[in-house]
């Protein structure tokens, strides 16, 4: 026989006040009596002099201690000779997302989740082996398979809000890995269902869903843009995106924010769940941080806030290539831009320009960095030049790309084009019938725009697409350094030759220095929160905004049912397994039985 | 009957009745004065009891001239010679004796009075000895209802006191008595050495033995129950026991044990036997027990 509870057996020490209760009981009533000679005759067989004696004739200590010895063992779980029961892995995924610092259930949805977790904890076999983890924008493990209950009770407790995006995929690949070697098995999602569809699930998984959350109102910022005057005398355009979640209308303050100063409130009204675009303009000062923030409580605070870092600096381009007249007015008409010519490849200061434009050249290697290649075809990765098409005909273009948007190619006449064929990290712009004649290349930090045929061989420069095409790829070149950063996404700083390390401040003004080779790249990883990073260097601040602007997250809407693979997982009862009730019944009785020998005594006292 | 402790023992409506009665004794006895009792002993009674020749020396005054008329005889008429009684009660007053509600001693005062004054009023001498294991109150021999008051007097000062040894006492109260006469024991014969040792010392004479043995309403029917220490009143002896009906149920067999086998010992001896629970009325116990069974008449 094996004792699933051994540490019960502790309860064996409630025997001890029954025996103390028994001694006290000595002390009992004095009576006196004529004499004590008749009393001795009858009660010869009762009366008691050793302690044990005592204990041996007291029929009703017998019994209660016999009582207390059988609710103790009770208490213990013996399990017979049977085997135990099969221990079961648990895999608890705990949403931590955004959306789950949503207050509508109090104290807030991560806080509830964490709760029911716990209930789970207690009601799940001893036996019984639990992993927890904690996803938002990517997944945590915050125990491997562990028996103890405190061990994952304090995983669940160290389980903390991000400001990030969902993504179960991963938290959801991890579980399924974890549970995967082991027949019983299950896996308890607590989230409020607001992430894409995961896939992957194998059937024989059992899955549950516990949704988190009620209806919330809350009013968010979803997008935001700061552009630049068309003219110098024009004011500056803030755009935001105002979304209002909840079945009232209401009054929205919007305030804006220029360089940390209060510049504008504009007070919208909202309809139910609506959505309402935010024009400010400002004139001065010029912006450098803007702020827009809605000023009300509602059930998120984190999309309240939304910043942007307004553009200053001109960007520094460097025109490799025998000479282009069309290309270098195209170029310098552009604003915000300042343009170096050279005729040959300078390999060493090459890193030093924002985005370098190769005119009929093509250096080997090419160091990672910004290009738009004109009249040549890199031999990167999947890429493969074969022969040339002569006038190849422009046929379709990806008007969705940033670079063709609003641009209309056809009839453009071309000479001549060498034909190419693309691999993966290469998708074609602008096709011929034959050939890729603009295609973008997207690796790691390598970003080109690539136009195969020279354009000094057609009549584009000739057209009005040529300069449009020529600033929406410098756009669309230089726009990821500067782009609305996500909570979450890693920041790379690259070292200047002469430092090793750098200092970054967070939101809320924590400051923390980040060091690395000279020259090469450091990577903040903590950006969970959102807000300002500034990098400081030479006590200047270069800042860096990092937004939610995710109306998933922000609706805080709670999905009845979420799917996993190939089918769909309702929203369940947190049908706990069955709480074994005896064990309390056992402990009242064993309480109720105290009592009663206090009050049996009592009353004879009295 | 003046003060109120002697009204307790005995109240006016109760000594009238006792003045009706007297002591009744079975065989005769021989007392030192002339007394009411008629005695064994021939001698200057009224009742005739025998005839004798008449020898040299009688005195001629009891010569029957009617009888040495007919028959040319001298006869000396005999006479009962009525001799007073010798009443000698025992009154046990170890602190047993007051336990119990009425108390024992109180009751057993009561009887001792009542018993004496009965003497007292028939010009019988009364003695009266309280005593305990340790310690020995008599009052002496008295003639004459005068004499109550006294008795009274030391009655009411007995108290309760010591531990019982009715074995030394009744060996003592034997000696002192050695005259023949009528000899009440009241006590509660609770003595851890049992009563037969004791109550041997009071069969060596041609005594009428009275033995009245009083227990109280407590005794007799415990009113105790639970888990009590039992504390002897005499030497404070704990006894700890758990009183539950079983356990009540055997003290009664015990009790009654005591009881019979009291009475069992007086009967076959010919000692008159009484128990009388303290609650019972005296007048009961006096007009109609002792006079059923010929102790008073």
């Amino acid at each position: 026989m094996s004792f699933l509870n051994p540490l019960a057996f502790l309860w064996l020490l409630a025997a001890v006040p029954v025996i103390l209760l028994y001694f006290l009981k000595l002390r009992r009533k004095r009576v006196s009596v004529s004499s004590t000679w008749l009393w001795v005759r009858s009660v010869q067989d009762f009366r008691v002099n050793a302690p044990f004696q005592r204990l041996r004739r007291s029929l009703l200590l017998f019994l209660q201690l016999l009582l207390i010895l059988l609710a103790t063992l009770a208490l213990t779980a013996p399990a017979g000779r049977r085997p135990p029961p099969v221990e079961k892995r648990w895999v608890i995924l705990i949403d931590r997302s955004a959306s789950m610092q949503m207050k509508d259930v109090a104290p807030s949805r991560l806080a509830k989740a964490k709760e029911k977790a716990r209930e789970i904890l207690d009601a799940i076999g001893r036996a019984d082996e639990v992993m927890v983890i904690a996803f938002a924008h990517r997944a945590q493990v915050m125990t491997p398979f562990t028996s103890s209950r405190a061990a994952a009770g304090r995983a669940i407790d160290l389980v903390e809000p991000a400001d990030t995006a969902t993504s179960a995929q991963e938290a959801f690949r991890m579980a399924v890995s974890a549970v995967q070697p082991f027949k019983n098995r299950e896996i308890v999602v607590f989230s409020d269902g607001n992430f894409e569809p995961v896939s992957g699930a194998p059937e024989d998984v059992e899955i549950r869903y516990v949704p988190v959350g009620a209806a919330p109102s809350n009013a968010a910022l979803t997008a935001i843009d700061v552009r630049p005057p068309a003219r110098a005398d024009d004011p500056w355009t803030v755009y935001a995106q105002l979304d209002w979640f909840s079945t009232a209308a209401r009054e929205i303050p919007v305030e804006l924010y220029v360089n940390a100063q209060l510049k504008a409130v504009k007070h919208v009204t909202m309809q139910a769940d609506s959505s309402v675009a935010v024009l400010f303009e400002v004139s001065k000062p010029e912006p450098e941080v803007v702020e827009v923030r809605i000023a009300m409580d509602d059930d998120l605070a984190v999309d309240n806030h939304a910043w942007f870092v307004a553009r200053r600096d001109r960007a520094k381009i460097l025109l490799v290539g025998p000479g282009n007249f069309f290309l270098e007015r195209a170029i310098a008409n552009l604003r915000e831009t300042e343009t170096f010519r050279v005729d040959s490849w300078p390999a060493a200061s090459a890193a030093e320009y924002d985005l370098v434009v190769l005119d009929r050249v093509m250096p080997e290697p090419l160091p990672e960095g910004r290009y738009l290649i004109l009249g040549a075809v890199p031999k990167w990765e999947g890429i493969q030049v074969q022969d040339v098409i002569e006038h190849p005909a422009a046929v379709d273009w990806d008007r969705r790309h940033p670079a063709a948007r609003r641009i209309d190619f056809s009839g453009l006449q071309i000479n001549s084009s060498p034909r190419v064929t693309l691999g993966g990290f290469a998708a074609p712009v602008l096709e011929s019938s034959e050939t890729p004649l603009v295609f973008a290349w997207e690796r790691v930090r390598t970003r080109a725009l690539v136009v195969a045929f020279d354009v000094l061989q057609s009549d584009w420069p000739l057209r009005l697409s040529f300069p449009l095409f020529l600033a929406q790829a410098i756009e669309w070149l230089r726009v990821e350094e500067q782009a609305l950063r996500k909570p979450g996404e890693p920041i790379r700083i690259r070292l200047e030759e002469n430092e090793t390390e750098v200092e970054i401040a967070r939101p809320g003004g924590v400051r923390m220095k980040l060091s690395g080779e000279r020259g090469e790249e450091v990577i903040l990883g903590k950006t969970e929160t959102c807000g300002i990073y500034s990098v400081i260097r030479n006590g200047v601040a270069q800042p860096m905004a990092l937004n939610l602007l995710d109306a998933r997250e922000s609706s805080g809407r709670v999905a009845t049912e979420v799917r996993f693979g190939g089918g769909k997982v309702g929203a369940a009862a947190m049908e706990l397994p069955s709480k074994p009730l005896w064990k309390w019944f056992a402990a009242a009785a064993l309480i109720l039985l105290l009592l009663e020998w206090f009050v049996y005594h009592r009353r004879v006292e009295l | 009957m003046s003060g109120p402790t002697n009204e307790l023992l005995l109240d006016p409506q109760l000594i009238r009745q006792l003045e009706q009665l007297e002591l009744a004794v079975r065989r005769l006895r021989a007392g030192r004065t002339h007394g009411e009792k008629r005695s064994k002993r021939r001698g200057a009674g009224t009742e005739f009891a025998d005839y004798r020749d008449y020898v040299q020396g009688d005195d001629p005054r009891f010569v029957d001239w009617n009888v040495y008329g007919r028959l040319d005889r001298l006869f000396l008429k005999l006479f009962h010679e009525e001799e007073d009684l010798r009443l000698a009660v025992y009154l046990d007053t170890s602190l047993s004796m007051g336990f119990g509600e009425p108390k024992k001693i109180l009751f057993g005062k009561k009887l001792a009075a009542a018993m004496a004054y009965v003497a007292l009023v028939n010009l019988d001498r009364a003695s009266i000895e309280a005593a305990n294991g340790e310690r020995m109150e008599r009052f002496q021999p008295a003639r004459g209802r005068h004499q109550i008051w006294r008795l009274l007097e030391f009655l009411d000062g007995v108290k309760e006191q010591g531990g019982t040894d009715l074995h030394e006492g009744l060996r003592q109260f034997a000696l002192r008595n050695a005259q023949p006469g009528m000899k009440v024991v009241i006590s509660d014969f609770l003595d851890k050495r049992g009563f037969s040792g004791a109550l041997k010392w009071l069969l060596r004479g041609p005594d009428e033995v009275i033995v009245i043995q009083i227990l109280s309403p407590q005794e007799i029917k415990p009113p105790i129950v639970g888990d009590v220490t039992l504390e002897d009143c005499e030497d404070g002896t704990p006894v700890e026991v758990s009183i539950t009906g079983g356990l009540l149920k055997r003290y009664d067999v015990n009790l009654r044990a005591l009881v019979g086998g009291l009475r069992d010992y007086c009967r076959a001896r010919g000692l008159s036997y009484f128990y009388a629970p303290s609650s019972q009325s005296l007048e009961r116990i006096l007009l109609d027990t002792f006079r059923r069974t010929g102790v008073l008449r």
